[in-house]
C-alpha cells in the first residue's frame, strides 16, 4: 500500500484472515491477520500523511496446496485474499495491481522512491507491477 | 548413469542413524518405557550427552540453573523434551546439504522440519494422539528424502521449472519425472535401511499420499496436515513452492477443523520463534 506522490506507504505480511479467535493477538500482533493488519496499515500510512485517494494498494500471495477431496475449511490461501478484498472494498480502496493463487511461494519488493512493486516467485518469475 | 542409479547409490552410501538415536527410538516405541533405560543409553554417548547438556542450558529453556547431567535433564526438561533433543541432535547433520536442490537458502529445510515436528507435537497433543514422541520424531525427519533427492535436483533446477509450467504436476511427480523418484518414498527406503518403527516409516513414506493408509495409521495424517502447515506459513517453501497435494481425508482422519488449524498455525510460529537453537543445529 503506497501513496506515490507523497513516498509513504508499507507492506503488509499476515497470515491469517481472521483475527476474531484471538482478541489477545489481534490487539498485540494485528499484523498476524488480514481484517486487523490491513486496517492497522491504512491508518499508519493515512497518519503519516498518505492521501486516502492517491493510495495505491497491490495483492500478492494467497497460494495454496494443491486440495484433493472436499475441503470443509476452505484453503488457507484463498480465505486471505477474500477477506482482504472484502476489507479494502468495504474501504472503497481499489486494488491496482495483483499476483495471487495458483502453487507459488513469492516475495515482494516494494520501491518507496517511486512505488513500483516488484514480485518473484519460487519459478524463478519476475514481475514488475 | 540414470537418475535412479545414482539416487540409489546416495541412498546406499547415506550414513546410518547414529546408534544411539536408534537404541533410544526402540525404547520409547513403547509406550511404557523406563526413563532409567533411555538415561543409561544416553549416557553411553558422551558426544550425544555434553550437546544435550549444553541445549539444555541454552536460551531454549531458561533453566534456574545450569544442570551437569543427563539425570539433571530430566528432572528440569522431561523424558519426552529429552528425548526430542535426542532426536534433533542427531539428525539435524543429515540435512546440512539439502536445500541448494531446492533452491532454499541454508538451514531452510531444516527449519521447515522443525516447524513441521512442532505441529506434529500440537496436533497429537490437542487430538489425543497419544505417542508425541513418535509424532514429533516423524515430523522431523519426513523430508529425510530430499537428503537423497536434492543431491540430483541441484543440477536439473531448469528441467524442474519446464516441468512445472503448465501447473499440472505437483511437486512429487516433477521429482519423478526430473530425478525418477519422489522424496517420500527415497525416505521410505531410507527409514527402513535405519530400521525405524513401521508406523514411523509409514508415516514418512506417506505423508504427501496419506490416503493409502489413512485407516490405520493416525500418525502420517498428523504428519501430511503439519507439513502442509509449515509449507502454506512459508517455511522451507523453494522452488518446489505449494506444489503438494492437501488430502481432506487426512484432516477429517484427525478431526481438526478450521479454526484447530488458524489457532495451530500460531502455535507453530510461537513455537519456531522459541525453538531458534534447535533451528540453528547442523
Amino acid at each position: 500500500m503506497i501513496d506515490p506522490d507523497a513516498q509513504i506507504g508499507g507492506l503488509l505480511h499476515f497470515l491469517l484472515p481472521d483475527s476474531s479467535f484471538d482478541l489477545e493477538r489481534s490487539g498485540s500482533q494485528p499484523g498476524l491477520f488480514a481484517d486487523t493488519g490491513i486496517e492497522q496499515l491504512l491508518d499508519l500510512v493515512v497518519g503519516r500523511g498518505a492521501s486516502l485517494p492517491r493510495i495505491q494498494t497491490y495483492l500478492v500471495g494467497g497460494a495454496d496446496a494443491i486440495v484433493r477431496g472436499d475441503l470443509d475449511t476452505g484453503t488457507l490461501g484463498a480465505l486471505n485474499l477474500k477477506i482482504a478484498r472484502d476489507i479494502l472494498t468495504n474501504a472503497q480502496i481499489s486494488i491496482t495491481g495483483e499476483r495471487t493463487g495458483e502453487h507459488v511461494s513469492r516475495s515482494v519488493v516494494l520501491d518507496m522512491l517511486n512505488g513500483r512493486v516488484r514480485v518473484v516467485d519460487s519459478r524463478n518469475r519476475e514481475d514488475l507491477l | 548413469v540414470s537418475h535412479t542409479d545414482e539416487l540409489t547409490r546416495i541412498i546406499d552410501t547415506m550414513p546410518p542413524l547414529p546408534e544411539v538415536a536408534h537404541r533410544v527410538l526402540q525404547i520409547v516405541n513403547d509406550l511404557d518405557f523406563s526413563a532409567d533405560a533411555l538415561v543409561a543409553v544416553i549416557r553411553t554417548d558422551p558426544t550425544l550427552t555434553e550437546r544435550i547438556i549444553s541445549l539444555c542450558n541454552s536460551n531454549l529453556y531458561g533453566l534456574p540453573r545450569q544442570i551437569t547431567s543427563i539425570s539433571d535433564a530430566v528432572a528440569y526438561i522431561g523424558i519426552r523434551s529429552l528425548v526430542k533433543l535426542v532426536v534433533v541432535t542427531c539428525t539435524a547433520s543429515y540435512f546440512r546439504n539439502v536445500d541448494a536442490g531446492y533452491s532454499l537458502r541454508t538451514g531452510e529445510t531444516w527449519k521447515h522440519s522443525v516447524a513441521c515436528a512442532i505441529g506434529c507435537e500440537l496436533m497429537a497433543e490437542r487430538f489425543g494422539f497419544e505417542d508425541s514422541i513418535a509424532a514429533y520424531t516423524a515430523g522431523i525427519l519426513h523430508n529425510v528424502g530430499k537428503v537423497a533427492l536434492s543431491q540430483v535436483l541441484v543440477n536439473e533446477t531448469h528441467a524442474i521449472r519446464e516441468a512445472l509450467e503448465d501447473g499440472s504436476l505437483d511437486f512429487l511427480e516433477v521429482e519423478r519425472l526430473v530425478a525418477g523418484m519422489d522424496h517420500a518414498k527415497a525416505g521410505g527406503i531410507i527409514t527402513e535401511r535405519w530400521y525405524l518403527p513401521v508406523d514411523l516409516r509409514r508415516s514418512i513414506k506417506n505423508h504427501h499420499d496419506p490416503q493409502q493408509v489413512l485407516d490405520d495409521s493416525e500418525l502420517t495424517a498428523l504428519v501430511h496436515v503439519a507439513d502442509i502447515l509449515a509449507i502454506q506459513l512459508g517455511i522451507g517453501t523453494g522452488i518446489d513452492g505449494l506444489h503438494y497435494p492437501l488430502c481432506s481425508e487426512a484432516l477429517r482422519k484427525i478431526c481438526v477443523t478450521g479454526p484447530d488449524l488458524d489457532k495451530i498455525r500460531l502455535q507453530v510460529v510461537d513455537e519456531l520463534k522459541r525453538s531458534s537453537e534447535l533451528v540453528k543445529l547442523r
